[in-house]
């Protein structure tokens, strides 16, 4: 399963990205929302099956509730930040692609003219 | 003041109704209880609240349930009432915009509940159909009886199967748009 390629959806991209530090469900909406500059806003109920399927996969972990806190808090796993990890590789790949690609074209236009 | 609606929607317009209530929130009208197919509003302030309603997995857990409503409340919801598996939520405008679901996934996976849910009631009415054709060939039940009560039965049977449909189409559409987008 660690070698498959897969492209995460941008909720659990973010979820995992938010959970370097442990976080509740409300705080997760809150730092994903402001990491992304507000274009990115979890919905409560897609956030809940992200967390679900993530702990799942053993991607993420559910801290023991203590006194101070109520709140059910999560944290990455060791794999699921490999899975980041592996993520950033692929989207830098993108960026490259896309950009040699579109930076080509405009020289090409730019000799044209 | 206080106004009480009697209104009936199917699983199938539940968008509809979520639209409704939300058009009543405008108008000053806040929904407060629930139990269908009676609503009841208070007359409050414009757009106080945002309402939004979700068909909950019924393989969930009594424990899984409260977990999850308790979540929707960590985040600000609240829930104002439930029908068998529907859950009415509501979320103080002020609190900013309110969706319960922000991604095309998470929607198909509510769709394919309200259409596997639609699909057990579909089911267990062909069943009952079958059984009472039986039983009315050997009780010898009044020819016009037996008919009246299939009539009824098939009635239903086509409005479910239009439901089926509906949330069918409802899905492929997102399906699609999940091969471009999320």
């Amino acid at each position: 399963m660690q070698n498959e390629q897969i492209a995460l959806t941008e909720a659990v991209y973010y979820t995992l990205l938010s959970l370097y530090k442990p976080l509740h469900g409300y705080g997760i909406m809150q730092k994903v929302e402001m990491m992304s500059a507000g274009r990115v806003t979890l919905a409560a109920g897609t956030l809940y099956g992200a967390l679900n399927n993530l702990l799942d996969k053993g991607w993420i972990e559910a801290l023991p509730k203590n006194v101070n806190n109520r709140k059910k808090e999560y944290l990455i796993t060791a794999q699921g930040k490999k899975m980041v990890e592996m993520e950033l590789l692929r989207l830098q790949e993108l960026i490259n692609n896309g950009k040699k690609i579109v930076e080509m074209e405009e020289k090409d236009n730019g000799e044209k003219s | 003041m206080e106004k009480k609606v009697k209104k009936l929607f199917t699983v199938w317009k539940f968008a509809e109704e979520e639209q409704w209530l939300n058009e009543m929130a405008s108008d000053g009208w806040e929904l407060v209880k629930v139990s269908v197919p009676n609503y009841r509003f208070i007359k409050s302030t414009p757009n106080k609240y945002i309402y939004r309603l979700e068909l909950l997995d019924p393989k969930l857990t009594k424990k899984e349930r409260k977990d999850y409503i308790d979540f929707m409340e960590e985040t600000g919801a609240e829930k104002i009432g439930e029908f068998s598996n529907w859950i009415y939520f509501r979320k103080n405008a002020e609190l900013g915009e309110f969706n319960i679901f922000s991604d095309l996934d998470s929607r198909i996976v509510h769709l394919k509940r309200m259409f596997q849910r639609l699909l057990a009631g579909f089911i267990s009415i062909i069943t009952i159909l079958i059984f009472s054709t039986v039983l009315m060939i050997n009780n010898s039940t009044p020819y016009i009886l037996s008919m009246i009560t299939t009539v009824i039965f098939v009635l239903i049977l086509c409005l479910f199967l239009y439901g089926l449909i509906q949330i069918n189409k409802r899905k492929k559409e997102l399906a699609e748009e999940r091969q471009f987008r999320e």
